[in-house]
C-alpha cells in the first residue's frame, strides 16, 4: 500500500488549510476521510500527517472556516464521528487561497519555465 | 467556567482521534493483518499522539495560561524534590532583597522624602560662609524680618526655634516639642488648617510681647486631647503661661524638619516665656542670632538666580543691622541658598552608617546573586540528561527555557517574601537602634512603603531573569544525542568555568563584608572597654527644671538643693550630685582663663570646664588623687574655688604641686583646691583634654542634669527619685530619665548597629561562600567518581585522590582571597571616620579574615572529599 516514502513530498508550508478546504467543498467529512480524500486523490503522493491534520482542522474552526458536528454515519450507526463542514466564510477563504496559489504557482512557473517572448506578448 | 469547557474538548478531542484510528486500524484489519497487528501499526502510522493534542492544544489557543499553570504545578514539583536547593537559594535571595529593601528605605528617607507640604521642592534654607567656610545658619529676628521685608526672590520667609514647652495641668507637667516660629511660618510652607486659623504677622507683635496663643499639631490634638471639637479657645497652662488655642494644624503636618516632631507653635515674639539664662533679654538684638531659616522660592525662579538675588541683600543687612561702632571690624561674609525640601538641618548623623551599610548589602546582594547563578547552574548541569530525553520526546526548546524560567520566577517569588519579611524586621530593630537616645519627639520614621516593595519585586524579577536564562538557555541546547551519551550530571565546560568563576567572586566579595565586620567590632570592643575615667554602672540621670513651673532663678537654687538633700536621704542611694555638662551626653562649655606667671600661649586660652555640685565625684566614682571635694560652704560669697583633672595639671603648671595654686577667670581669682583623675568629657572618639571643674554656685550657669548612684534594681531607682523629686514640687516635670550607661552605649549606637549588621552579613556571606564551594567540589567528585575508581585500582593512595580535590579548592580559595585583599583594604577607607582605636589597614584583623575564609573553604571541601576517597573502584566502574 501507498507509494514509497522516498516519493512523497512533504506539503509546502500552509497549503495543508486549503487542501482540507477544498475537500470540504465536497460536503461535510470527518478527519479521517479528509485525509483519505487527500491521499487518494494525490496518488498516496500526499500523505496527511495526523500530527499536522487535527491541529489544522482546530485552528480553521477557531477561525470560523469550518464548522463541526457530532454525528452518527456509515453502516454502524453506534459510532459517531466529527464532521466538519465548510462555512460561508470558509468558501470565500477558499477562494482567496485559490487566487493566491494560483498566482504564486503562476510566477514560480514563469521562472521554472519560460516561454518564449513572441508567445508572452500575444 | 472555561475549565469545564475545556474538559469537555478535551474529551472531545480524544474521541476524535480515537475514532481516526479506529478507522486506520480497520482499514488494515480490512487489507489482511491480524486486530493487535492493525493497532499497532496504526499508532505508528499516525507518529506521536502526545504531540498532536499539544499541536490542537496550541490551535484552541489558550494554551498560554493553560501552560502556565503546568509550569507552576512542574515547578513546584520539582522544587519540593530537592528542598535543600530551593531552600538555600529562596534563603540567599531573600537575605539579598531583604537587606537591600531594609537599607534602601533608610535611604529612600533620608534622602529622598520630602516635607509633606505643598511644593516642598521650592523650599530653601540659608546659611552663612566666610572664605568658604561654613558658620552659620541661623539669624536674628530683625535680620530675619528685614530679609523678609526686602526680598525679591522668596514667596515667603519663616524663621523658627525650637523650645521645650512644659504643659501643666493639675496632675503634674507634660513635655511637648514646640517651636517659637515667626508670622510668616504658615504661609510659607503653605500649611493649611484642620481647625481654626493658623498663626499670623498679626500674632507675632514686635514691638511688645506677642498674643499668647498656640496653634497644636493634628497628632496632639488627636493624641492628647482625644480630638476635641472645642479645643479652639481653650486656654492650656504652656510652661506655667496661659495660652488660648486658635487652630489645629493639618494631618500629617510635623513641623520643617523631617526627623522631629513638633507639637505646638507659638509667636516669636513670645519666646522668652520658653528659654532661661542671660539670652532672654536679647532675643529681638541683631546682635543674638538663634533663629532657623525657611523661604519658599518665587515661581520660575532657580536657586542660583535666588541666591544672586539675596547675597547682597544680606551683605547689606548684616551692615546696616550692626553697632555703627563695629561695623569697620565686621568680617564680609556671602549668604548661600541650598534645598530645603527635607525642612531644616538635617540630622546627618545617620548618613554615615548608611551610606556605609548601603555598600554592604550591595555586596550582600551581588553574592547571593552569584550564590544562587551558581545554584541553578549546577542544578541545570544536574537536569542535562533529563533536557536531553525531554527534548527528544518533542518538547520544543521555547517550552523548557519557559518551564525553567518558570522555576527561577517561582524561586524569585519566594524570596522576595522572605525578603520583605526580612527588611521589615530590619527596618523595625534599625529604626529602635538608631532613634534610641534621641531626644522625645525626634526621630526617623522609617516604613516599608509600596515604592520599596515595588523595588524589592523589581529586584527579585531581575534577579530571577538574569540568573535563570543564562542556566535555562544553555541546558537546553539541542545537543540531544551527545547528552543522552554521556553519564548523569555531567555538564558542559563553560558551566563549570561559569561557576568557578562564580565562587571566587563570592569569596573575594565576602572578604570586604568580613574585613569591615572585623574594624567595626574592634572599634565596638576598644570603645566599649575603654577606661572612662569615671564608672556609669548604676548611675540614674534625669533633668528637671523648676523655672518651667514658673519658679524665679533663686527659687529654682533652692529646689535643686532640697532636691539633692531628699535625694541623698532616700535609703539605697550612695550618692547624689548634679552637674552643668553629663559627661559623654555631647554637651560642652568652654572658658577662659589664665594662669597668673605663665605667658599665655593662644592655644592655651579656653579650656572645658564643668560647673559640679559637692559629691559628683562620688556620684562617679571618679578617683579624688589630692585636695578636697566642694562642699556646702563652697557658696558665692566664699572664695572661688575649682579642682582640675591630672591632664589640666600636665599642661599648665607641669610638675609643680596644683593644689593652693590660683588661676585667673574673668575677673575671679580662683583656687585650685583639689586634682581628679582624667576622664572622658564630650564624646568617647576624643582624645582626653585639660579640665576644670567649678563649684554650681559660684557659676552663674542653669539647667542641671541630677545624677544619683544607686544600688536598687532600676525601675526602683527612679520610681524613688521621682518621689524625692515631686516631694519638693510635685508639679515639677522629670525629664530625660536614663541610666548613665545607657546613654553612653547610645552614645556609640551606629558603631553597634554597623558591627551588629556587619558580623550578621559576615556569618551569612561566608556561610554562602562555603555552599558555593561545597556544591563545586561535590559536584566535581561525582563528575569524577569513575576516574577516581580507576585511580584507586590501579594503586593511588586515598591522600593522592584526596590531594585532587584539595588542590582544585585551595586553587578557588586562594584565587578568591588574592582578589578579595585588596578589594578588603580598599573599602576599608571608607570606615575610616568611624573606626576607633584600630587602622583601617589593621593587619592582625586582616590576617584572620584570610584565616576565616582559608577555614571555611577547607571544612566546605572536606565533606565531599571524604565522599571521594571512600569511593570503591569496583562500585565506581559500574557508576552510571
Amino acid at each position: 500500500m501507498g507509494k514509497d516514502f522516498t516519493e512523497r513530498i512533504e506539503l509546502l508550508q500552509g497549503t495543508l488549510d486549503m487542501l482540507v478546504l477544498r475537500t470540504l467543498l465536497f460536503g461535510p467529512a470527518h478527519g479521517h476521510q479528509i485525509a483519505k480524500h487527500i491521499q487518494r486523490t494525490t496518488e498516496d503522493m500526499l500523505q496527511v500527517e495526523h500530527g499536522s491534520l487535527y491541529p489544522a482542522l482546530h485552528r480553521l474552526e477557531r477561525k470560523g472556516w469550518i464548522a463541526a458536528k457530532w454525528e452518527s454515519a456509515g453502516k454502524d450507526l453506534k459510532r459517531e464521528f466529527k464532521f466538519y463542514r465548510l462555512t460561508a466564510a470558509g468558501r470565500k477563504q477558499l477562494l482567496n487561497e485559490e487566487v493566491k496559489w494560483k498566482k504564486m504557482t503562476g510566477a514560480i512557473a514563469r521562472v521554472m519555465w519560460p516561454k518564449p517572448a513572441s508567445e508572452e506578448e500575444s | 467556567m472555561w475549565f469545564s469547557r475545556r474538559k469537555q474538548r478535551e474529551q472531545e478531542l480524544e474521541r476524535e482521534l480515537q475514532a481516526h484510528l479506529d478507522l486506520e486500524a480497520e482499514e488494515r484489519t480490512e487489507a489482511g493483518m491480524s486486530y493487535e497487528e492493525a493497532r499497532f501499526a496504526a499508532k505508528r502510522a499516525l507518529g506521536n499522539e502526545g504531540l498532536t493534542k499539544e499541536d490542537v492544544r496550541a490551535a484552541w489557543g489558550w494554551t498560554f495560561v493553560e501552560t502556565l499553570g503546568q509550569d507552576l504545578r512542574y515547578a513546584f514539583r520539582s522544587l519540593r524534590g530537592s528542598p535543600v536547593f530551593a531552600l538555600v537559594a529562596i534563603l540567599s535571595l531573600g537575605l539579598g532583597i531583604g537587606a537591600n529593601t531594609a537599607i534602601f528605605s533608610f535611604v529612600n528617607a533620608l534622602l529622598f522624602k520630602h516635607l509633606p507640604v505643598p511644593d516642598a521642592d521650592r523650599l530653601v534654607t540659608l546659611s552663612e560662609y566666610r572664605n568658604g567656610k561654613h558658620i552659620n545658619d541661623v539669624f536674628s529676628l530683625p535680620m530675619i524680618a528685614e530679609l523678609d521685608k526686602r526680598n525679591q526672590a522668596f514667596d515667603g520667609l519663616l524663621g523658627r526655634y525650637p523650645v521645650r514647652v512644659s504643659l501643666n495641668t493639675d496632675h503634674g507637667a507634660e513635655p511637648l516639642n514646640g517651636e517659637v516660629v515667626t508670622g510668616k511660618y504658615f504661609t510659607t510652607l503653605q500649611v493649611k488648617p484642620a481647625l481654626g486659623r493658623l498663626l499670623n504677622d498679626d500674632d507675632d507683635v514686635q514691638a511688645g510681647t506677642g498674643n499668647p496663643v498656640c496653634v497644636i499639631s493634628y497628632a496632639l490634638w488627636q493624641a492628647r486631647f482625644g480630638g476635641d471639637p472645642h479645643i479652639l479657645g481653650r486656654t492650656l497652662l504652656l510652661s506655667a503661661h496661659p495660652y488660648s488655642v486658635v487652630g489645629v494644624t493639618e494631618k500629617g503636618f510635623f513641623g520643617p524638619q523631617m526627623q522631629s516632631r513638633i507639637d505646638l507653635q507659638i509667636p516669636v515674639s513670645r519666646a522668652g516665656d520658653f528659654m532661661n539664662g542671660p539670652f532672654v533679654t536679647m532675643l529681638k538684638s541683631s546682635n543674638f542670632t538663634w533663629l532657623e531659616p525657611l523661604a519658599r522660592l518665587k515661581p520660575g525662579l532657580t536657586l542660583r538666580r535666588a541666591e544672586a538675588m539675596v547675597n547682597p541683600l544680606c551683605r547689606a543687612l548684616r551692615l546696616e543691622l550692626v553697632d555703627p561702632s563695629v561695623r569697620s571690624k565686621i568680617q564680609m561674609t556671602t549668604f548661600r541658598l541650598f534645598d530645603g525640601s527635607q525642612g531644616m538641618n538635617v540630622d546627618d548623623t545617620y548618613f554615615k552608617p548608611v551610606t556605609i551599610l548601603m555598600g554592604v548589602v550591595g555586596l550582600v546582594l551581588l553574592i547571593a546573586c552569584a550564590n544562587v547563578a551558581n545554584l541553578l547552574l549546577a542544578r541545570a548541569g544536574s537536569r542535562a540528561t533529563e533536557f536531553a530525553v525531554r527534548l527528544s520526546l518533542g518538547a520544543s526548546r521555547g517550552r523548557l527555557v519557559r518551564q525553567l524560567m518558570v522555576e527561577s520566577l517561582v524561586l524569585a517569588c519566594a524570596g522576595c517574601a522572605v525578603g520583605l519579611a526580612l527588611a521589615y524586621w530590619m527596618i523595625h530593630t534599625l529604626s529602635l537602634y538608631l532613634n534610641a537616645g534621641k531626644p522625645s519627639g525626634n526621630f526617623l520614621q522609617v516604613r516599608l512603603d509600596p515604592l520599596m516593595i515595588g523595588f524589592a519585586i523589581l529586584l527579585s524579577l531581575l534577579t530571577a531573569v538574569v540568573f535563570g536564562l543564562a542556566p535555562a538557555w544553555q541546558s537546553t541546547k539541542p545537543e540531544i544525542v551527545p547528552e543522552l551519551k554521556k553519564a548523569q550530571g555531567q555538564m558542559g565546560n563553560t558551566g563549570a568555568k561559569m561557576r568557578r568563576f562564580l565562587v571566587v567572586a563570592e569569596i573575594a566579595l565576602s572578604m570586604m563584608i568580613l574585613f569591615a565586620a572585623g574594624l567595626m567590632t574592634r572599634t565596638l570592643g576598644k570603645l566599649k572597654t575603654i577606661d572612662l575615667g569615671f564608672d556609669p554602672g548604676r548611675v540614674v540621670m534625669l533633668r528637671v527644671d523648676p523655672r518651667m513651673s514658673g519658679d524665679s532663678p533663686e527659687q529654682s537654687d533652692s529646689a535643686f538643693d532640697d532636691i539633692l538633700t531628699n535625694l541623698r536621704a532616700q535609703p539605697g542611694i550612695s550618692a547624689a550630685s548634679m552637674a552643668v555638662v553629663t559627661p559623654l551626653e555631647g554637651g560642652m562649655i568652654s572658658m577662659d582663663f589664665e594662669v597668673p606667671g605663665r605667658p599665655p600661649k593662644s592655644s592655651d586660652l579656653q579650656t572645658n570646664m564643668n560647673a559640679i555640685s559637692p559629691d559628683y565625684f562620688k556620684t562617679l566614682s571618679q578617683a579624688m588623687l589630692a585636695g578636697r571635694d566642694f562642699n556646702d560652704r563652697d557658696v558665692k560669697k566664699s572664695p572661688h574655688v575649682a579642682i582640675v583633672n591630672e591632664l589640666f595639671v600636665k599642661q599648665y603648671i607641669p610638675g609643680e604641686n596644683p593644689l593652693g595654686r590660683h588661676i585667673k577667670m574673668g575677673d575671679n581669682d580662683v583656687e585650685i583646691v583639689g586634682l581628679v583623675k582624667n576622664s572622658f568629657y564630650q564624646d568617647i572618639r576624643e582624645k582626653m583634654s585639660p579640665l576644670i571643674y567649678l563649684p554650681v554656685k559660684q557659676t552663674n550657669s542653669s539647667g542641671y542634669s541630677i545624677l544619683v548612684r544607686t544600688a536598687l534594681p532600676a525601675k526602683i531607682a527612679v520610681a524613688e527619685i521621682q518621689r524625692a523629686v515631686q516631694t519638693v514640687d510635685a508639679k515639677l516635670p522629670i525629664y530625660g530619665v536614663q541610666q548613665m550607661q545607657e546613654m553612653i552605649d547610645q552614645g556609640i549606637t551606629s558603631e553597634r548597629m554597623l558591627t551588629f549588621l556587619a558580623t550578621l552579613f559576615s556569618v551569612l556571606v561566608t556561610l554562602l561562600c562555603g555552599m558555593g564551594l561545597y556544591g563545586l567540589i561535590a559536584y566535581a567528585v561525582s563528575r569524577r567518581t569513575r576516574e577516581i575508581g580507576v585511580r584507586f585500582a590501579v594503586g593511588a593512595r586515598k591522600s593522592d585522590v584526596a590531594k585532587l580535590f584539595l588542590r582544585e579548592s585551595t586553587f578557588l580559595i586562594g584565587l578568591g582571597v588574592l582578589a578579595g585583599v585588596p578589594l578588603a583594604l580598599a573599602s576599608a577607607r571608607m570606615l575610616k571616620s568611624l573606626l576607633f582605636g584600630v587602622s583601617e589597614m589593621d593587619g592582625g584583623i586582616l590576617f584572620l579574615t584570610v584565616a576565616i575564609f582559608l577555614t571555611a573553604g577547607v571544612l566546605a571541601s572536606l565533606l565531599p572529599l571524604r565522599k571521594a576517597i571512600r569511593i570503591e573502584p569496583l562500585q565506581a566502574l559500574r557508576y552510571e
